[in-house]
């Protein structure tokens, strides 16, 4: 029943025949070759492979922060094509959340600054309000008025999923959230972005070298020198 | 917090207040690297902003001060001849009129001690505006009123070996020293001085004698209008034009209190022009060091922008939150530049009170600052909006994907179009505020073509040293490749330095030549005295009197009258468009002779001599440089006022006149027949033999001036010492700015040192894990700066050289002397600047803990 609701739910996500050609000093490299890849509403979906497989290039791609360089890409029925960085700036500030390895916080703002600037960024009159209430479900209260540079590995991490969360968006992405954390920090943080993502709804796609978060995702996607290689279904998901 | 569905995309539009509130979280925490940046804009305004407060402070003191400096509403000057009484009835009728006659004239003491003095002696209507001061003895009132009591400056005392009370004697009449004379009304409207000032009344110049026909004295009539018309300033045209009209023929030089001395003026306005380019120059340099601090800003931003951008700002947010931290910084620069223009006034007139013309006007002055703004805000612009546009337009994925390196980051052409025009408007601005505007356009082109010169050098540089980088020893290879790799100091050393040490060399350099031409003549062929008012009666026994005591002295002499143009072709003097270059000779009298053979140190370029004993209507010959100026040409008809008769004389030639020699030469000489008939002396020079003792040159001075009590003797090294002396002010305020181009230029360099300080500190990080000692990397971080500095230092010499000889050849017309030993001082300031530079880097560096790096890496 699960499984047949869920392969109803439309598609969050749509790559077809995605390919992506980076220009370098030494020639054009190829990073994805051919993706097709659908990830219905609310499914969670993990991507691993070997480093340089394509695994960032796959989620800046969706993200719309890296164009295809052929194929089609559509996101919460936004197709990409057409539309300008700014378009989809404005579709990412509405629609989609990112958690990196890097953390990426704004170093010069304090934490609650940095999480109510995706809500300052859609003119939520609350955004101090709102970014309060999604520090406080990551159990940073106590930080708010913390610069990044005050806090811990873990902290910052934690901030950086609140930030992705309080704008409540439809997608979120997650790229080596622990990567840069120890195990049991890690651990902490993968609970709490899959806690608050179940209470969400939203749909997940984590890049990850980690296997056992890889099986906490309803599927996996193995990706190897830019190709999807393997798929296989967790938790009764089918293969798209 | 539930996941929302799919929203649709919000309209673009400019967030103004949320990108201000995000520029400001920025700030709050420091604009790190960004200090470079609010110190060369405020450097680079507050040069500009000097030199206009300073020019506007001394244009508003003229004015101002108008009614002082000319001792009354008009002044109505004549040379050679008192008013008639027409002329005195109609000037009295205007309002309250002080007469005056200045003159120069030789203070002779028992002692036999002579020494030549500016005599003004007045009337008791005098001073009409302002007061005499006397410095000593206090509050003795008029005393020069008294008959045979003079006032004098105190420089006269130390010259002659007198105080107050001595006795003296001034042509004819022996003449008691009354006081101390202090600051006068008028004085700006007197002439160059050659000697210290003395006051008397006309009572004790009736008993020297010197009054005579033709005898250099200058009268002026003084007029204080009725005060209900004073300030009218149709009324003060109506009155000029009255005696205009009522006295055709007058020949009076006219002044009004709104612009009592225009030469003054013209020359400040000048040097002011001059120096506003070296001011545009320290502006632009600052601006290198802005872009510099901008890029490194921005190099050091890219993670916040790509994540602002991964958040969904759009790259026009983004370039606003940049470009608002840009302005609030160039504000914060700009303010001190203006507080630093604005207060050089009052510094300058605390420092140098005695020294300046006339007490400047301290007040801000609000166009020269409002102007000093404009540029900063352009300049800001020019260097900032195009790395700032590209940095905001970066795709965010080529932010986060540092391994793919940045082939895909746009030119953003946009932004340096943007740029591009900031910098026009720039020189528009400099260009609409000049007078001149097709030289300033040309300095524009000079200033613009010698930065892209050095940018390219330092390219050079950078191409060379990557090409040779494999040399030994490894401290010269280490070197190199800093010099030649990413990162490389090349272009910021050779823009920071080549433009200061160019410029302080070229000046320098053309100092040394005007000095060396100015000492040479002397030597060579200048002669040792002028002597004027000598009657040509009096001239054989003159002459005789001097050979008596020096048998191989050498003189000549040329009659000499004072005339001043009124018209040429026709054409009043107020109306011609003259070049900038011979204005001057329409503004004032000018000396005038006649003769039947061309004058020594003159050749004919146009046109021929008269020949001798010629007869028909007057000609004359033109200094053909001038004539140039005023665009005069062969037969053109110059009409001059000699003492109250307008003469009309044809031009029949043309000549090149050497004034360096300091022979006798006038730009105007006239056919003997009409010159002759009046009243007027003779002006001598007297060379002497090379190896004339002082007391020699004394004895035949006090000899002359004592045979001859109405001639007055002028030392022409009184002369050229006191154009050396004002050569050297000139200059040193020159080289003043461009010592503050030199200062921006260390602010810059500093600013790229700092940028690039932590990848150094992580190279030699390296260097130490592979096993270079600590003197190996020193080594290796002093050549790299030494070869930067040195080969700089080489190019800003050579564009010195090239400047300052093609200005010594075309604009000043002096022989171009090398100076090496000036040179090299100034290059190796500039060296030792770099080193330093390059020793403090290198400490720094050094002192990088290995550890804290790898680790980080």
């Amino acid at each position: 029943m699960e499984q047949q609701l869920k392969q109803r739910k439309p598609a969050a996500i749509t790559l077809e025949a995605v390919h992506v050609t980076l220009p370098s000093r030494a020639g054009p490299v190829a990073i994805l070759r051919g993706i097709d890849l659908k990830v219905p509403e609310g499914e969670a979906v993990a991507v691993v492979g070997p480093s340089g497989s394509g695994k960032s290039t796959l989620l800046m791609v969706i993200a719309g922060l890296e164009r295809a360089t052929q194929g089609r890409v559509e996101v919460v029925g936004t197709d990409y094509a057409g539309r300008n960085e700014d378009d989809l700036a404005r579709l990412r500030a509405a629609n989609i959340g990112i958690v990196f390895q890097s953390f990426h916080l704004v170093p010069t703002m304090t934490a609650i600054e940095n999480v109510a600037l995706p809500l300052e960024f859609l003119d939520h009159a609350d955004a101090f309000a709102e970014a309060r209430k999604a520090l406080a479900e990551v159990g940073l209260s106590h930080r708010e008025t913390h610069f990044p540079g005050q806090l811990s590995g873990g902290e910052q991490q934690r901030v950086a999923i609140a930030r992705a969360l309080a704008p409540k968006p439809a997608i979120l992405l997650a790229d080596e959230p622990t990567g840069n954390l120890d195990l049991v920090t890690g651990a902490e943080v993968m609970d709490l972005l899959f806690g608050l993502r179940e209470r969400t709804g939203a749909t997940l796609l984590l890049i990850t070298h980690d296997r056992s978060l890889a099986k906490r995702c309803d599927r996996v996607v193995s990706l190897a020198d830019g190709r999807i290689v393997g798929a296989g279904a967790k938790r009764k998901v089918a293969v798209p | 917090m539930t996941a929302a569905a799919a929203r649709p995309l919000a309209p673009s539009r400019l967030r103004l207040p949320l990108a201000l509130s995000v520029a400001m979280r920025e700030l709050r925490s420091g604009a790190g690297g960004l200090t470079v940046f609010v110190i060369c804009i405020a450097l680079g305004v507050a040069a500009v902003a000097a030199i206009g407060s300073l020019s506007a402070s001394f244009e508003e003191a003229l004015a101002r001060q108008g009614r002082l400096l000319i001792g009354g509403d008009l002044s109505f000057e004549l040379i050679h001849r008192q008013a008639s009484e027409e002329e005195r009835a109609a000037l009295a009728a205007l309002g309250e009129m002080s007469e005056s006659a200045s003159f120069r004239a030789m203070a002779r003491t028992g002692a036999g001690k002579t020494a030549l003095v500016e005599v003004k002696a007045v009337d008791d209507s005098y001073p009409l505006y302002g007061e005499v001061a006397l410095t000593e003895p206090k509050n003795a009132g008029p005393v020069w009123r008294t008959p045979g009591v003079v006032l004098v400056e105190r420089t006269l005392f130390d010259r002659l070996g007198i105080g107050i009370g001595s006795k003296m004697t001034i042509g004819e009449a022996a003449v008691t020293v009354g006081g101390i004379l202090g600051r006068q009304p008028d004085r700006l409207a007197d002439r160059l001085s050659y000697g210290p000032k003395m006051l008397m009344s006309r009572a004790t110049l009736d008993k020297t004698g010197l009054v005579q026909p033709g005898s250099l004295i200058r009268w002026t009539y003084r007029v204080k209008l009725p005060e209900t018309r004073a300030s009218d300033r149709e009324a003060l045209a109506a009155a000029k034009a009255g005696i205009k009209s009522g006295f055709p023929q007058a020949g009076f030089e006219i002044r009004d209190w709104r612009d009592p001395a225009p030469a003054l003026r013209r020359d400040a306005d000048r040097f002011t022009q001059f120096v506003s380019f070296v001011g545009l120059t320290a502006l632009l340099l600052g601006g290198i060091g802005v872009g510099n601090a901008i890029q490194g800003y921005m190099a050091k931003k890219r993670e916040v922008i790509a994540t602002l951008k991964c958040l969904g700002a759009e790259s026009r947010f983004v370039l606003v939150v940049y470009l608002i931290q840009a302005s609030l910084l160039a504000a914060a620069g700009i303010a001190v530049g203006l507080l630093l223009g604005a207060l050089t006034p009052t510094l300058l007139s605390a420092l140098y009170a005695d020294a300046l013309p006339l007490p400047l006007a301290v007040e801000p002055h609000p166009l020269p600052l409002l102007t000093a703004t404009l540029a900063g805000l352009l300049t800001m612009v020019l260097f900032v909006l195009w790395p700032l546009g590209r940095a905001a337009n970066i795709s965010p994925a080529a932010l986060l994907r540092a391994q793919i390196g940045d082939e895909r980051e746009n030119f953003g052409w946009l932004y340096a179009t943007g740029s591009l025009a900031a910098g026009i408007a720039l020189f528009a601005l400099a260009i609409a505020a000049s007078e001149e505007r097709a030289v300033t356009a040309a300095i524009s082109v000079g200033i613009v073509t010698a930065f892209l010169l050095l940018i390219g050098f330092g390219f050079l540089m950078q191409r060379l040293a990557f090409r040779f980088r494999r040399i030994r020893p490894p401290a010269l290879a280490l070197a190199l490749t800093s010099i030649g790799g990413p990162g490389s100091l090349a272009r910021s050393v050779a823009i920071s330095l080549g433009l200061g040490l160019g410029l302080l060399v070229a000046v320098v350099l053309i100092h040394r030549s005007l000095l060396n031409q100015i000492e040479s003549s002397i030597e060579v062929d200048a002669p040792a005295y002028y002597f004027l008012d000598v009657e040509a009666s009096d001239l054989e026994g003159f002459k005789q009197a001097v050979i008596a005591i020096e048998p191989n002295a050498k003189l000549d002499d040329a009659p000499m009258l004072r005339g001043r143009i009124v018209a040429l072709n026709g054409v009043p003097a107020e109306k011609i468009d003259a070049a900038p270059d011979a204005r001057w000779v329409l503004s004032s009298d000018r000396g005038l002779t006649y003769t039947d053979t061309v004058p020594p140190a003159s050749t004919i370029v146009e046109g021929e001599w008269w020949p001798k004993d010629y007869k028909g209507p007057p000609l004359v010959s033109f200094d053909a440089e001038l004539a140039k100026g005023l665009g005069l040409k062969l037969g053109d008809v110059v009409t001059v006022n000699i003492l109250g008769r307008n003469v009309e004389a044809k031009i029949a030639s043309l000549r090149k006149i050497d004034w360096e020699s300091l022979a006798i030469n006038f730009i105007m000489v006239f056919t003997p027949t009409t010159l002759e008939g009046a009243p007027h002396r003779l002006v001598t020079t007297l060379e002497l033999p090379k190896g004339t003792s002082p007391a020699q040159e004394g004895r035949i001075v006090r000899t002359l001036s004592e045979r001859f009590p109405l001639v007055t003797a002028i030392r022409i090294a009184d002369i050229v010492d006191a154009a050396k002396d004002l050569l050297g002010k000139v200059m040193t305020a020159i080289s003043a700015t461009a010592v503050v181009t030199l200062v921006i230029g260390a602010a810059v360099l500093a600013g790229a040192v700092a940028a690039g300080q932590e990848r150094r500190k992580y190279l030699a990080v390296i260097y130490k894990t592979l096993g270079a000692t600590r003197l190996r990397i020193t080594r290796a971080e002093l050549i790299e700066f030494g070869l930067l500095g040195a080969a700089t230092s080489g190019l800003a010499v050579l564009i010195a050289l090239l400047t300052a000889w093609g200005l010594c050849k075309w604009a000043f017309e002096v022989p171009f002397v090398f100076a090496p030993l000036s040179v090299a001082g100034t290059v190796l300031l500039a060296l030792a600047l770099v080193l330093l530079a390059g020793a403090l880097t290198t400490w720094r560096v050094l002192s990088a803990k290995a550890a804290s790096y790898l680790r980080a890496e």
